[in-house]
């Protein structure tokens, strides 16, 4: 792993289109400034991980388990008024100017 | 649980090794899921996930099944292996007015123009202890239905839940 120590307003490029820079330094805490294209993911590394331990919490879910959160979620919409059969096309609606959420600004 | 049909197809064609294909297999293949049975699986409802799933990153087709008697969770079994299964909902289901800011460079991938084109679900899950129903809203699954490409999209400014609460055991 290479190893560069920085000051605030110093700055990392990373490729052509990656810029990173030391905007302050409080305690153990490091504010940084990330320049990247929009197609370049930027992500806390522990939502990754926590997504990923998700994901494998659902694909572990055994028969019974299933079971049971359809019929659960069967009452839960029943009670709500809601078709329990509501096709997976359920309106998610959103401005299409969304802001990028993911890519760094 | 019901099967979801059809012995009297070609067999699968030989098992496919790792890496991405470019699209789906041509021909209509059994998958054998030892949860949901025989499933019938024809190329065009194949979903092509090039990045996978996060952790389950060597699965790159799904295909969606709502089996009966498991009503509204659909499933997205992985062609690869039809043990992996997610169960999912879509996202309005979950949270009424759930609408996540998808990037932009996201819908390209997935060849739609506009936030409209897609469709978001969550996977769900059930915490073993309590019993209790979450969605995963902040990494929903992005599907354009008419490229049948999805991807997974983590959500950084946590307006959403890792955990949304659908209901207690």
């Amino acid at each position: 792993m290479l190893v560069v120590s920085r000051k605030p307003g110093e700055r990392l490029l990373i490729g052509e289109s990656v810029e990173i820079v030391v905007l302050a330094v409080r305690r153990d805490q490091v504010s940084l400034g990330i320049s990247a294209p929009r197609a370049v993911p930027v992500h806390r590394q522990e939502l990754l991980e926590r997504i990923r331990r998700e994901n494998q919490r659902a694909a572990a879910l055994g028969a019974d388990q299933l079971q049971h959160m359809g019929a659960c979620l069967r009452s839960r919409l029943a009670s709500q008024g809601t078709a329990a059969a509501a096709p997976l096309t359920a309106a998610n609606p959103a401005p299409d100017d969304s802001p990028a959420i993911t890519g760094a600004a | 649980m019901s099967r979801r049909v059809v012995r009297s197809c070609a067999p699968p064609p030989s098992a496919k090794t790792g890496r991405r294909t470019h699209g789906a297999s041509a021909t209509r293949r059994i998958l054998e899921s030892r949860r949901f049975g025989s499933l019938d699986v024809s190329p065009e409802t194949v979903i092509r996930c090039p990045s996978g799933l996060l952790g389950f990153e060597e699965f790159q087709e799904y295909i969606l099944v709502q089996p009966e008697g498991l009503e509204p969770l659909s499933f997205l079994v992985a062609c690869e292996n039809p043990d992996v299964a997610f169960p999912v909902l879509a996202g309005g289901l979950c949270q009424p007015g759930y609408a996540p800011a998808i990037p932009t460079h996201v819908l390209e991938s997935l060849g739609a123009a506009t936030r409209q084109e897609v469709e978001v679900l969550a996977i769900c899950t059930m915490a073993p202890d309590t019993g209790t129903l979450h969605a995963n809203l902040r990494g929903p699954v992005v599907l354009n239905p008419a490229s049948r490409l999805a991807c997974q999209v983590a959500l950084d400014d946590g307006t959403y839940s890792l955990r949304h609460l659908l209901g207690a055991g």
